[in-house]
């Protein structure tokens, strides 16, 4: 079965982000479990995040930031999400554009996906800064 | 793979791409990575054709002629709901009465749950709770059957119905993700994706620059310049990809960027195919582990009824990705109270195929699947007795499956003639039903 998505907003490929003004990248992912498998990577720092650097057991939400500090800021970014089915068919991954105080300014995207176990995707997303 | 046959292959895909409109960039590359790859999928059985939602096999009524190693997860219900037919050899007369033959009845059911379900409920906690889930792997490995068996007067020495109970241990568990087995497959798994992930990155960043110095902004493109590949600007760059990355029909290809293309992807595929390769292994690692449980069942009816109890060994391995063997050996005992006792033991085997593929929702609808099993039993103070059985079961519904089952046996218990039935049962795994009513 190939990997089915569901965007509620679509993955626009490319976000204009204006660190000057604090602006940064809010990721979440929610797994159904029991074992989520996914990798966060940058073209430029390599792997971000991985289930592992979550302490304790397999969780149903993860989430992390980017951009907050100023070492993370790199023109032309490419961050990608890799997920895994094989032992959770059921994923949903928002990035969310927020202001310095944390606010919501835009959804960036929010796609459901589900799987069987040999399946896999990617979700990309080129950070342009401003 | 030749380059001819390759380029034909991404041209395909680029086509086929082509009448959908809303695919993303990242589908679209990975549809290339996939067609290079050459990928086989292969179904979805996170739901086990090693799982029992039915009556365990001391119930005559079951339509379980030989017993699976593990139970529902969680816990199920079994109806064997009716004896849809009974064939006799011409000349034969039943003496049975009630609802007929001898080794029909109808009424019989039991309610199997795991000790993992239990504990849950005592904690209060959802049992599809993560945590909870990956905490209590042992808990799992122990279920509980409850329930009643329909009884007749000829077999049973009673035609009021038999109480049953059983408990079953998985003493062997390659299945569950939370096994040794299980962590270590999830492991490869996790590595195979981050090495996978990394070599994508890249491929995506190059494929993107070519893409955009290649293409005009109404999307006809001609070859690159891959010497100036890291010379784009940012904005316009970003704009551009704005405005094809969930439109890449809109881009009109040349065969040259095409080249560069696959080019690119040819030279990149190890770490796609790596995942694959290990993504397989350990499904297959975790499909075919091997299970081995202990069983203990008994049937006991009132007044001068004969009692039933059987211990029991369980073995199943996975065969194919469809494809389960089960063999039993139990040790049988008839309390007669009325007569001599009958001891003995059975032998049981069935192979259980998977017909179609399984929903990829976690609690989604299980496969169809069917099962031909044979059993020889044998025990004191009766002649041996031979049974075959074929059954196909049918989804219905998400947690809700319809076993049908036609079945022959050699003799009857302590009658001399052959018989043969049709059964119909149901069977609800409760909690994907419930999941249904969320």
């Amino acid at each position: 079965m190939a990997v089915n998505s569901n965007p509620t907003t679509n993955n626009p490929g490319a976000v204009f982000v204006a660190t000057g003004q604090g602006q940064f990248l809010h990721f979440s992912l929610t797994a159904g479990g029991p074992i989520p498998i996914f990798t966060f990577t940058s073209n430029v720092e390599g792997t971000l995040w991985e289930p592992a650097d979550f302490p304790g057991p397999p969780k149903t939400l993860y989430e992390w930031d980017h951009l907050r500090n100023l070492s993370d800021i790199q023109q032309l970014e490419l961050l990608t999400l890799a997920l895994a089915f094989f032992s959770n068919a059921q994923y949903t991954y928002t990035v969310d554009l927020c202001d310095r105080a944390g606010t919501v300014l835009q959804t960036v995207m929010n796609i459901q996906y589900t799987g069987s176990p040999t399946d896999y995707t990617f979700e990309s997303l080129r950070v342009i800064i401003q | 793979m030749s380059r001819p046959l390759s380029l034909a292959l991404l041209c395909v895909s680029v086509l086929a791409t082509g009448s959908a409109n809303a695919e993303t960039f990242d589908v679209w590359l990975k549809g290339q990575i996939h067609t290079a790859v050459g990928r086989m999928r292969i179904g979805i059985s996170g739901k086990s054709t090693s799982r029992q939602h039915e009556s365990p096999s001391a119930d005559d009524r079951s339509t379980s002629l030989v017993d699976q190693s593990s139970s529902s997860e969680f816990v199920s219900v079994a109806m064997n709901v009716i004896s849809v037919g009974t064939f006799r050899p011409a000349g034969t007369s039943s003496n049975s009465s009630g609802s007929g033959a001898g080794t029909t009845g109808s009424g019989s059911g039991t309610v199997t749950a795991s000790g993992y379900s239990l504990l849950a409920a005592l904690s209060k906690k959802s049992m599809t709770d993560p945590a909870f889930y990956a905490a209590h792997t042992d808990a799992r490995r122990i279920a509980f059957t409850l329930g009643t068996a329909a009884s007749t007067k000829d077999t049973d020495n009673t035609d009021k119905p038999g109480a049953v109970w059983g408990f079953k241990y998985l003493v062997i568990n390659e299945r569950d993700l939370y096994s040794k087995a299980g962590r270590e497959a999830g492991e490869d798994v996790q590595m195979a994706l981050t090495r996978a992930a990394s070599a994508y990155n890249p491929l995506l960043d190059r494929i993107q620059r070519i893409i955009y110095l290649a293409c005009q902004p109404n999307g006809d493109c001609r070859a690159a310049k891959e010497d100036i590949l890291e010379n784009v600007d940012p904005d316009a760059f970003g704009r551009f990809w704005l405005r094809f990355n969930d439109n890449m029909a809109a881009i009109r290809f040349s065969r040259e960027v095409l080249n560069q293309i696959e080019d690119l992807i040819q030279a990149g595929l190890g770490p796609f195919q790596e995942f694959q390769d290990i993504v397989e292994r350990s499904y297959d690692r975790i499909h075919k582990g091997r299970q081995l449980a202990l069983s203990y069942q008994v049937v006991k009816r009132v007044d001068n009824g004969n009692d039933d109890q059987r211990a029991e060994l369980i073995y199943d391995h996975g065969l194919t990705d469809s494809i389960t063997w089960t063999v039993n050996v139990s040790g049988d005992y008839k309390d007669r109270k009325m007569a001599w006792d009958s001891r003995g033991g059975r032998v049981a085997t069935e192979f259980k195929g998977r017909l179609t593929g399984e929903s990829g929702a976690p609690f989604g609808r299980t496969a169809m699947n069917i099962a031909f099993s044979g059993e020889g039993k044998w025990l004191t103070k009766t002649k041996p007795q031979y049974t075959f059985q074929a059954k196909l079961t049918i989804p219905v519904a998400s947690g809700m499956d319809l076993p049908i089952v036609y079945r022959w046996a050699s003799r009857r218990d302590v009658i001399d003639q052959t018989a043969s039935e049709a059964r119909l049962g149901f069977s609800i795994d409760t909690t994907r039903l419930a999941q249904l009513f969320r």
